[in-house]
């Protein structure tokens, strides 16, 4: 063979499309989020509330039988700042950035919940903060994780 | 190899859609119908593999997300990223290299959420073929010309082995297709990757499939506490042919005669047509439900020698990687019925057959 003087690559665009099934408990969660309520899932056998709510139990690998609701505040466990740009999967839009994603540890939950925070400057923020989940109008809600905005400082403890 | 044994199966019904479960739901659904059939509890189950298509799943570590659903954490698990067939090879390993009593495979597939002819278009070269729009349909249509240009079977047959699973299908209570549907009924249907119609070629379900695997000793224990025979896993044999559908002859089983026979020679087989009872293969076609006979050196006759296929087959049933692994639990479960002592469960991955598998399975 003779020496390679101009190396070639193709572009390709592969169009992947997906159908996600939320399944019984994300469908039941998005239910919730259309009438302003978070809701877990709790374990019978080892009393694990998790958010969100999902079949397998995190603790004994059981079936998750129970929903609760939990008080739509918490504690912010984590931040971090998200300057990557990227297209939102729900609406093929670019998202705005940067933004402060957060993890909240909601009362009576084992675990945390991700989610975006309406603070955009992490030096505002501080781990153990308490804040409080705020959803669009009642009337704009439809029943899809957009419904719930993002999380805000919240009052007191 | 050194014998392993099969415990338990279990599958779900495979279907077009299943809304009401995401797919790490479906691998739990399996395992939980595992654990109370066979008494096992999470603790007892020392490592798993689970089988699973990052494409398919679009997710990227698709395995990872199944994890909490299959009760691995904190065990040794891994993955295989083919036909779930192949993971009885892992799991053979696994167990004889003496680490491990049990081993707990799990495989999930839901077509519905993907586009199945778009993620198989992803897997051929990006140069060459892709622009082309070859999916795993055209690689089907290309195989069944060749296989049908060698004159060794008529059409009519092709178009007889796919009624035939339908008919099968009727007592497959999981089967995602089954009917009653003739020969010439099935070629006047919708042609689906021509010369192959409808019914000919296997439909994408979603569906899920667990098997627990153990040495004999614990298999043996088992067994007497339950009153259930021991079904051993006697052999498994795989190999891998060239990738390009042009550097292979279609309509020819490839690599799956060598196979057959070192699966054959590990497990003592001489007369495949008299020692054979039962065996179920991964026809993706109708043309690979004969193909594949002549690969596993049984003759083309569909009546001769082992019930072939009784579940339908995969022309019934296919939920991606986990369409293997469902052949292994229908022999399986043919065997600890008392439905014959061996049986042969075949998986493949690849367009048209590029990897085989062949396990071979004995009721003790
Ligand atoms: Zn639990």
């Amino acid at each position: 063979m003779s020496d390679l003087k101009a190396p070639i690559a193709v572009r390709c665009t592969p169009e992947l499309v997906y159908n996600y099934a939320a399944g019984r408990y994300g469908s039941l969660f998005l239910q919730g989020l259309k009438e302003g309520r978070i809701l877990a899932s709790r374990c019978r056998r080892c009393a694990r509330t998790l958010v969100p709510p999902r079949l397998a139990c995190t603790g004994c690998f059981g079936a998750m039988e129970d929903a609760v609701e939990l008080e739509p505040r918490g504690e912010l466990l984590a931040f971090t700042l998200v300057a990557f740009p990227f297209l939102d999967p729900f609406t093929g839009i670019q998202r705005p950035i940067p933004y402060c994603y957060g993890m909240v540890r909601f009362a009576g939950a084992d675990n945390t919940f991700q989610y975006f925070l309406s603070e955009k400057d992490p030096a505002k923020l501080r781990v153990g903060q308490p804040v409080r989940a705020v959803f669009r109008a009642a009337a704009e809600r439809v029943g899809e994780m957009a419904d719930l905005l993002y999380f805000e400082p919240g009052i007191g403890g | 190899m050194q014998p392993v044994a099969i415990l338990g199966a279990a599958q779900t019904r495979h279907v077009a859609r299943r809304d009401d479960a995401c797919y790490s739901e479906l691998a739990f659904e399996v395992v939980a119908a595992l654990l109370a059939e066979t008494g096992f509890t999470h603790p007892r189950i020392d490592t798993v593999i689970t089988v699973s298509s990052d494409f398919s799943d679009g997710r990227t570590i698709s395995d990872m997300a199944v994890q909490d659903a299959v009760g691995a954490a904190g065990k040794s698990s891994s993955k295989v990223s083919m036909d779930g067939a192949f993971a009885l090879a892992y799991a053979a390993a696994r167990l004889t290299c003496g680490r491990y009593r049990t081993c707990l495979v799990v495989a999930h597939a839901k077509a519905s959420e993907g586009r199945p002819r778009e993620i198989s278009r992803a897997a051929f070269d990006p140069f060459f073929e892709r622009p082309l729009g070859p999916t795993d349909h055209v690689a089907l249509g290309l195989q069944a010309r060749r296989f049908l240009a060698r004159g060794t079977v008529t059409r009519e047959a092709v178009a007889l082995a796919a009624a035939r699973a339908l008919a099968y299908a009727n007592g497959n209570p999981n089967a995602h297709w089954r009917g009653a549907l003739s020969s010439r009924e099935i070629q006047l249907g919708p042609p689906v990757a021509d010369p192959l119609h409808r019914f000919e070629v296997a439909p994408d379900s979603d569906g899920a499939c667990a098997l627990l695997l153990a040495d004999l000793d614990t298999a043996r224990a088992h067994a007497a506490a339950r009153g259930v025979p021991v079904i051993r896993l006697d052999a498994v044999a795989c190999a891998t042919d060239r990738h390009g559908l042009g550097d292979r002859d279609l309509g020819l089983p490839g690599v799956l005669p060598q196979v057959a026979r070192a699966a054959y020679a590990q497990a003592g087989i001489t007369d495949p047509v008299r020692e054979i009872d039962v065996a179920e293969v991964y026809d993706a076609s109708a043309v690979q439900t004969l193909l594949w006979r002549e690969g596993v050196g049984l003759p083309v006759d569909l009546l001769a020698g082992p019930a072939w296929n009784p579940s339908g087959g995969a022309l019934c049933a296919q939920p991606g990687f986990a369409t293997g692994l469902v052949r292994v639990a229908e022999v399986w479960r043919r065997l600890a019925a008392g439905e014959g002592r061996t049986g042969l469960a075949h998986g493949m991955t690849g367009f048209v057959g590029q990897a085989h598998c062949v396990g071979i399975l004995r009721r003790a």
